[in-house]
């Protein structure tokens, strides 16, 4: 069972992932800011994470890195934002992003990176 | 253009943008079965409308396209971006043809190729599945003979196949090429045999006659009946390429070159090479090749040219030259020597090693690859970051955690442990060097790209970073791949030149408009109360005019406006009339009349609306016309008519109306036939019978359940007779009136509103509030004294103009529990609406002003309350409800 975190303040937003997700066979659980995403992987690990950026309390990069300086199984991380500049990816993969998805997210292009990163679902 | 063609070319819009929409939708579902349905019932309607033209490029495109979606709804090929992308280009395709139809009338002949090349591409998908299914032999897929008696080689001519044999030991494998034209070739544009003549490298050809000639009196010269066998020395991929318009008629075979070694001829020589044979084989058994071709050219001059000795000899001759094949061919063909037949090259014939193996298990597909190869190069950007102290180890997991994903996915596992060793390494030294080592050593290693390598495998750095498809294109080899992603079809529109010279617009968008422009004149119409109360509030007298004058130009923009958005909605009515031509002549000819149709005043326009409505009700009339209005000819002419009637159909405007007569010269409609059908029916009473005068009776056709018809035709009379016209025009605030004059013909005559967007209501007063009543519905407001009322029974009634008049209390009938109020001269307000026939007045409190307003139906919870048509905005920002006046009544 492939466990997918969300990881997204705008609950549509989390809910589009999750469609696409889930429609593949993955389990997805939702987180809707940093801090609470730190507590559900302190819990359990995932085995991915799909991260945004712009989140209250605790931000994607800052999650990111939190979640980096745990010691835990460490899994890739996809970063999604609406900022397409490449200043903005960088940023990303500096704090512990592995892929990273300008929204709206091509559910194609997610699910091909989730099943390379994952493996498929089923 | 001709109607069809244009219905055609307008419907062919709704197709490609559906089609296009479809397999959007199907790229996030690509599992979605009823999607492929509806995709393929798309595809494969459109097709049938373009079978209607002749038009080949087009329908051949979407043949192949109709073909290759049955085959995905069947789950016969897989859906992939790939084909996706495929049909999205023949779409494309398709739609610049049918521009270019709409443009000149016809399509460029030089998009045959495109078209054929689109097809064929298209063709390829479903040609895998055939090759998978075993279905269609002539898929132009990778074949090597293993048996020779599976081609008609010993037909070829010695010469040639000595040719071949020696081509073969080049660098090209010669290949038999069988190329069947399909029996319609000629009319798609085909000349098979300048194609075989063209066929590169070409070493020896011949045609075939498929069956036996028909007799010359029976040949059908436009159907092909050859087919084609050649030998080429081509490559494959050129051999493709140049039978790519007729792929699924062509099949190329490689023939290794003993194949063509058969020795051929009559058996006459036999002794001889008996006699030969003992010696050869000694020079062979010693490895003497020279002296084994010296042997056999002195052989060779004592036998007969044309025997199978000479041949054989010769052969041994040829075979001699190649020292390679010497141990294994040569000993082969004198074994069949001693026989005198054969030899069986097929013993020698390898099983097909890497032929035609397609790389279907590979794991990943393209798109796949691509994703994978953009990832890993980002991982390694990634680790070539500037160290993050806290968090170096963390990241340096996650990235191997990506990479080992990679790897499963790629089904490289045996790359994992050396993966994890590296891991391990970077963080034992919390520095990435040695993953990024590992990761230009084994996973961006470049490697050079086996033709069948099942891994996908990586490109330097470098390259991956310049061209990220590169290993996608390597990954499907020996397919046609240079052929299917060779040039997209480019769209002329898309350069702007010559756009539409129509748009054809959602109706909601211009419904919306129209909504947008009618609140516009509402709000529009608040400024002349904001005047008012700039001089009576306010007190500036110079500000109300300002105020006015501004108003004036922003009421004429939006009338413009408004006027313009109506044109929008315009139609002529020769969308309705163009079908009558075709009716007129069906009917009448079934019925044995001879009746002329005279259309007049088709350009005439009217709301869409309008003319939708007006289909029906015309055709219904138009058929009554036909089938009891016009006589036969021989009765025509008995009664001194022309033989042929003539139907009239007239269109013209009268000020906002849009007026139509149908007027036919037949025998009219008898008035005490109606009036007997009438009293039959319980529609009037008997003593009505004789009162009621020929106009007045006529009329009656009009009442429900009314038809005059003796015997109930297959045309007309199904029991919906005149009633239903009637309610129907009227349903479009239209009116119908009928004037007949026995044995002279009838005529009736439509009257339509241009528009249906304003309604004129009159506003009224009733308990203190406003109502509208439609300005249609209204027959006259009068002013009656409060003693002119009488009571008949409970009813109350008036009399006007000697006609007795029910009134009925318009707040009775809205449960309002109020009287009607009267003014100071004692005159109560009564409203004369029309209700059916019947005429009513409503006793109400005032009249007031006429208003042009934008009628919003009723809708949702208040959606069933009929007393109301709907309401409208006013300009002071009140509501104002419209009352329907025919629901009024329970």
């Amino acid at each position: 069972m492939k466990r997918i975190l969300i990881v997204d303040d705008a609950a549509t937003v989390r809910m589009y992932h999750r469609n696409i997700l889930e429609a593949a066979g993955y389990t997805v659980e939702e987180a809707v800011n940093g801090i609470e995403a730190i507590e559900k992987s302190l819990h359990q690990p995932f085995d991915l994470y799909v991260v945004d950026i712009n989140m209250p309390k605790l931000d994607g990069y800052g999650f990111l890195r939190e979640l980096r300086a745990l010691d835990i199984p460490q899994a890739p991380a996809i970063m999604v934002s609406t900022e397409a500049d490449s200043s903005d990816q960088v940023r990303a993969y500096a704090a512990g992003a592995n892929a990273y998805h300008i929204k709206p997210v091509k559910p194609g292009q997610l699910l091909t990176q989730v099943k390379l990163l994952v493996g498929a679902a089923r | 253009m001709n109607p069809l063609l244009e219905q055609f070319l307008s419907e062919s819009k709704d197709f490609l943008q559906g089609i296009g929409e479809k397999l959007m939708q199907l790229e996030d579902a690509p599992n979605d079965s009823e999607l492929m349905d509806a995709l393929f019932r798309l595809v494969h309607t459109f097709k049938g409308n373009s079978g209607l033209f002749e038009f080949p490029e087009l329908t051949r495109v979407l043949h192949a396209a109709e073909t290759l979606m049955d085959a995905v709804r069947e789950r016969e090929v897989h859906y992939s971006r790939d084909l996706a992308d495929r049909l999205l280009d023949a779409m494309d395709f398709v739609g610049m043809l049918c521009d270019s139809i709409a443009d000149t009338g016809a399509i460029d002949p030089s998009v045959a190729s495109d078209s054929a090349r689109l097809s064929e591409s298209l063709m390829e998908l479903v040609g895998d599945r055939g090759e998978a299914a075993g279905e269609t032999p002539f898929a132009v897929r990778e074949e090597v003979l293993t048996d020779g008696a599976l081609l008609p080689l010993s037909e070829v001519p010695e010469a040639a196949r000595i040719e071949a044999y020696r081509l073969s030991r080049g660098e090209s494998a010669v290949h038999w090429v069988e190329y069947v034209p399909e029996a319609e070739c000629f009319f798609q544009g085909d000349d098979p045999l300048f194609q075989s003549r063209k066929t590169p490298k070409l070493v020896w050809s011949r045609m075939v006659a498929r069956e036996a000639w028909a007799p010359l009196a029976e040949l059908d010269c436009y159907r092909c009946n050859l087919n084609f066998h050649m030998l080429a020395a081509a490559a494959r991929a050129e051999l493709v390429a140049h039978f790519r318009f007729v792929a699924d008629q062509v099949r190329i075979v490689a023939v290794p070159g003993y194949f063509f070694a058969l020795p051929t001829g009559s058996a006459s020589e036999h002794a001889a090479l008996e006699a030969a044979l003992p010696s050869l084989r000694a020079l062979f058994d010693d490895g003497d090749v020279a002296g084994l071709r010296a042997k056999a050219k002195a052989t060779l001059e004592a036998v007969a040219a044309n025997s199978w000795a000479a041949s054989a000899l010769r052969w041994l001759d040829v075979l001699a030259e190649d020292t390679a094949e010497r141990p294994k061919s040569l000993g082969m063909l004198l074994m069949a020597m001693a026989d005198g037949k054969g030899p069986d090259w097929s013993t020698l014939a390898a099983p097909p090693d890497d032929a035609g193996v397609t790389d279907s298990s590979s794991p990943l597909s393209p798109e796949e690859l691509d994703a994978m190869v953009a990832l890993v190069r980002v991982q390694r950007d990634i680790l070539s970051l500037p160290r993050e102290a806290g968090w170096q180890p963390g990241r340096i997991k996650a990235v191997a955690a990506t990479l080992a994903g990679c790897l499963r996915a790629a089904g490289r596992t045996d790359a994992m442990a050396s993966l994890d060793e590296a891991t391990e390494k970077s963080l034992a030294e919390t520095q990435s060097g040695a993953l990024v080592a590992w990761l230009d050593g084994t996973l961006l290693e470049p490697k050079p790209a086996r033709r069948h390598s099942l891994h996908p495998s990586f490109p330097s750095s470098e390259t991956i970073s310049s061209s990220p498809a590169a290993p996608a294109t390597g990954a499907s080899p020996g397919s046609d791949a240079p052929m299917a992603t060779e040039g997209r079809t480019a769209r002329p529109s898309d350069e702007g030149q010559g756009g539409p010279k129509s748009l054809k617009v959602d109706q909601a968008k211009i419904d919306r408009l129209m909504n947008l422009i009618g609140e516009m004149v509402v709000s529009k119409n608040a400024l002349p109360y904001l005047a008012a109360r700039a001089e009576t509030v306010f007190g500036s007298r110079d500000l109300s005019k300002e105020i006015k004058a501004q108003y004036a130009v922003i009421n004429r923009i939006a009338e413009e406006m408004q006027d313009a958005i109506m044109q929008v909605r315009m139609m002529p009515v020769s969308f309705v009339f163009q079908r009558f031509p075709r009716l007129v002549r069906d009917t009448s000819r079934k019925l044995g009349k001879d009746v002329q149709l005279v259309l007049e005043g088709e350009d005439t326009e009217a709301d869409k609306l309008i003319i939708e409505s007006l289909g029906d009700p015309l055709v219904h009339i138009v058929r009554n016309s036909l089938d009891h209005g016009f006589e036969l000819p021989e009765v025509r002419q008995a009664a001194g008519k022309p033989a042929t009637g003539t139907l009239l159909i007239r269109a013209a405007q009268e000020a906002d109306r849009v007026v139509i007569d149908i007027r036919d010269d037949g025998r009219g409609i008898d008035p005490e036939i109606v009036k007997r059908k009438a009293y039959e029916k319980g529609l009037i009473e008997e003593d009505s019978v004789d009162r009621l005068s020929d106009q007045e009776a006529i009329q009656l056709i009009f009442a429900p359940g009314f038809s005059t018809a003796e015997v109930v035709s297959d045309l007309s009379g199904r029991g919906v007779g005149m009633d239903a016209v009637k309610t129907a025009i009227e349903r479009v605030n239209g009116s119908v009136t009928i004037e007949s004059k026995k044995g002279h013909g009838t005529s009736i005559r439509l009257s339509l509103p241009l528009s249906m967007a304003v309604t004129n209501v009159m506003i009224i007063e009733s308990a203190g509030q406003r109502f509208g009543v439609p300005l249609d519905s209204i027959v006259e407001t009068v002013r009656v004294p409060r003693t002119s009322i009488k009571a008949i029974k409970r009813e109350q009634t008036t009399v006007l103009r000697g006609r007795i008049v029910p009134l009925r209390q318009l707040n009775t009938l809205l449960a309002i529990a109020e009287d009607a109020q009267v003014n100071e001269h004692g005159e109560l307000a009564v409203l004369v609406v029309r209700l059916g026939d019947e005429l009513l007045g409503l006793l109400i409190d005032d009249f007031h002003e006429t208003v042009d307003i934008i009628l919003k139906p009723m809708t949702g919870v208040l959606g069933h309350l009929g007393a109301y048509a709907g309401s409208a905005l006013m300009g002071d920002g009140s509501i104002l409800m419209v009352l329907n006046v025919n629901e009024l009544i329970p």
